[in-house]
């Protein structure tokens, strides 16, 4: 390990996750619903979560979970119609983001917090250059000349990878390949030092090695909050300090990464975990699925969302939907029977 | 190891490419001197990024773009030299199955039109049957029978997927070309589809190369893999051995670079990271294609094309394209790229 003091570094926090300071960006309570033919879909159920500052906090769950909605809503970037964000708080250093008016948002977005997009083709304008467009962000929110905004440009492409950083700040988006390009946008996100970025699968288009690349590069930032969005638990392993684990648009279960990899409660996280095939298993059983599908947004059943799916069912969840309990310090899970063992065996 | 199925030897496909912006014009070697065998009831994993090949390789195969040179051979059959006759008979014993379900399923057929669709083309069973054969076929994949007159856009991702498995298990082939089968799926749908695939192997003895820039889902399916890089083998051995015992530097970097879902393992292990991209497929580099990533490099490596060669003990098969190809390269490339 010696050999690596970079490595060393980033290593940190550990993944138990550093103590819990004061909450820099928190969703609370936070409702979003969608008009569709079919009816009004439930898409995001009293999320809450938080991030501390130098905190990752990973989202992840299946298609149709919520992850995006839930990010997409709190930054009020979701159409409204047909979206409605019908209740919540979404709090950064305590000012609530859903009360301020759209300027008000507009100062806060970009500054304050960045967010980077699975498609980086389609996050950058095809008409202008690359560094107009980091430019653009620190012009506006720090006031910077184009000349010096057109250096820091420059300084934040070559800070994140992008080789010849003073040819490729006067390129066009399409001129980058998909790697670099993904790069870019990660600068011009942290261009303006924001203190929160909000990350929705930003990897899962790369090849696996560009993606170690933009993964060693996040955590190479160790003062910003992330909250990073993603179906691979892998990537998520190797990022977070806290896991929040969302199904049917709730957050089922969540704490520090190494329990929920370790020690899952919920049963979903168990089978999630499950169903992943391991490089490092010597042989190899059977993959854990997990039967049926999630339930219709438009149709949430009263109970318990996985109901259906679950293995450790009871009556209880056909009728009742289980709260977010503590089952282990700093560790929660949304499950009747994890709420048993946890209070018969703590 | 098995008897063999598949042979293919010195597989070449090249591209025109059309004129670029700058007004370049050149030859893509999307494959480029491909050798492999497949055996019965085995299945071949093919790995890499983007660009690779992996894909081509596949539809070379299954005849879908026409190889520029070298030869396939199915059961001592050159499927590349097939007289119009003998064509239809061919396809028959090698199916496709592909990334999107949705946009490789006909929207406007009913699934049993869907599945029944290459018993049609290929007339194995009489028209009367088609019915009730799309219906075994679909129960194989564990669909209910009522799936037969509902289209696909009633399914679930990882349902219509099994469709597509179904149709391509329709007129018996013996070898299924899986293109990235499960990219499309979600985790807990793709463990469902992964399992499926290795019990209709168990039960048919059916051969699969198995195409996905998945790894660990590679890793997981294959008895053998092979790694492509811009075209060319690199190596090619069980998946243990590449694994364990990774011979080739891109063998080592692309395992390094697959996260581990476990924090303790993910956060501790060291990761090799690989500069840049993968360079254009238009203008690769001379010598080996991998040099300009590689931190092994050396002169010899831009001026010769490393030999496809076997340095495998015990008579287990263990192929590699590259100069110092030798035990311990994991550790040896960790060093070099920790400097």
């Amino acid at each position: 390990m010696s050999a690596h003091p970079s490595l060393e570094l980033t290593l940190q926090p550990s993944p138990e996750g550093r103590a819990p300071g004061a909450p820099v960006f928190e969703v609370q309570d936070l409702q979003v619903e969608f008009r569709t033919s079919a009816g009004v879909a439930k898409a995001v159920n009293h999320v809450s979560f938080s991030v501390a500052a130098g905190e990752c906090l990973a989202i992840v769950g299946e298609s149709g979970s919520g992850k995006t909605a839930t990010l997409l809503a709190a930054l009020g970037l979701l159409p409204t119609p047909p979206s409605r964000t019908t209740g919540g708080k979404v709090l950064l250093d305590g000012v609530d983001l859903l009360a301020l008016s759209r300027r008000g948002l507009r100062d806060v977005l970009g500054r304050d917090i960045s967010m980077v997009f699975q498609d980086s083709l389609s996050a950058f304008n095809p008409v202008l250059t690359i560094g107009r467009q980091i430019s653009e962000g620190v012009r506006r929110h720090r006031g910077l000349s184009k000349k010096a905004a057109h250096a820091l440009s420059i300084e934040m492409l070559e800070r994140v990878g992008v080789p010849d950083p003073r040819q490729r700040v006067d390129q066009y988006p399409h001129q980058l390949s998909g790697g670099m390009r993904q790069r870019a946008m990660i600068a011009m996100a942290l261009a303006g030092e924001p203190k929160v970025l909000i990350a929705d699968e930003p990897t899962t288009a790369l090849d696996v090695t560009v993606q170690a690349q933009i993964l060693e590069l996040v955590r190479s930032f160790e003062d910003l909050s992330v909250v990073w969005v993603s179906h691979d638990l892998g990537v998520v392993a190797g990022l977070a300090d806290r896991v929040a684990v969302m199904y049917a648009g709730s957050v089922i279960e969540q704490g520090p990464a190494r329990d929920i990899f370790h020690d899952p409660r919920h049963p979903y996280t168990r089978a999630l975990l499950g169903s992943v095939p391991r490089l490092r298993d010597p042989d190899r059983g059977d993959l854990v699925s997990i039967p049926g599908l999630p339930p219709s947004l438009v149709d949430l059943p009263a109970g318990c969302p996985f109901y259906a799916r679950c293995d450790v069912r009871d009556e209880r969840g056909l009728a009742r939907r289980p709260e977010l309990v503590t089952v282990a310090p700093r560790h929660e899970a949304a499950c009747f029977a994890a709420a048993d063992e946890a209070r018969n065996h703590g | 190891m098995a008897d063999t199925l598949l042979e293919v030897r010195d597989l070449s496909v090249h591209f025109k490419a059309k004129a670029g912006a700058r007004g370049g014009r050149g030859v893509v070697k999307a494959v480029d001197g491909l050798d492999f065998t497949i055996g019965y009831g085995e299945t071949l994993g093919v790995v890499g990024e983007s660009g690779c090949g992996k894909s081509t390789t596949g539809l070379a195969i299954q005849g879908l773009v026409k190889a520029t040179s070298g030869s396939i051979m199915l059961e001592g059959q050159d499927l590349t030299t097939l007289k119009a006759n003998q064509v239809r008979a061919a396809r028959r014993r090698t199916q496709m199955v592909f990334q999107d379900p949705t946009s490789s399923l006909n929207m406007r057929m009913t699934v049993g039109q869907i599945v029944a669709e290459p018993l049609l083309v290929h007339d194995t069973v009489p028209r009367s049957e088609h019915r009730a054969r799309a219906a075994e076929l679909l129960g194989l994949v564990g669909m209910p029978e009522s799936a037969l007159d509902r289209y696909p856009h009633e399914f679930s991702g990882g349902q219509r997927q099994r469709v597509g498995i179904a149709r391509a298990l329709a007129v018996e082939p013996d070898l299924i070309i899986c293109d990235e089968p499960t990219a499309a799926l979600d985790v807990s749908i793709r463990a469902q589809v992964l399992n499926l695939f290795r019990e209709l192997q168990r039960a048919r003895d059916l051969s699969y190369l198995f195409i996905s820039h998945d790894l660990s889902a590679v890793h997981h399916i294959s008895d053998r893999i092979l790694v492509m890089y811009l075209g060319r083998p690199m190596e090619l051995a069980s998946r243990d051995t590449v694994y364990n015992d990774p011979q080739h530097p891109y063998t080592v970097a692309l395992m390094s670079a697959v996260p581990v879902p476990d924090p303790d393992i993910e956060r501790n292990r060291e990761h090799i990271l690989l500069q840049g991209d993968v360079p254009s497929p238009l203008n690769p580099p001379s010598g080996c294609v991998f040099r300009t990533r590689c931190p092994l490099a050396q002169d010899v490596c831009a001026a010769e094309v490393p030999a496809w060669r076997d340095i495998g003990t015990d008579g287990e098969e263990h192929m590699v394209a590259c100069h110092f190809a030798q035990p311990g390269m994991a550790e040896l490339v960790a060093g070099q790229a920790a400097r």
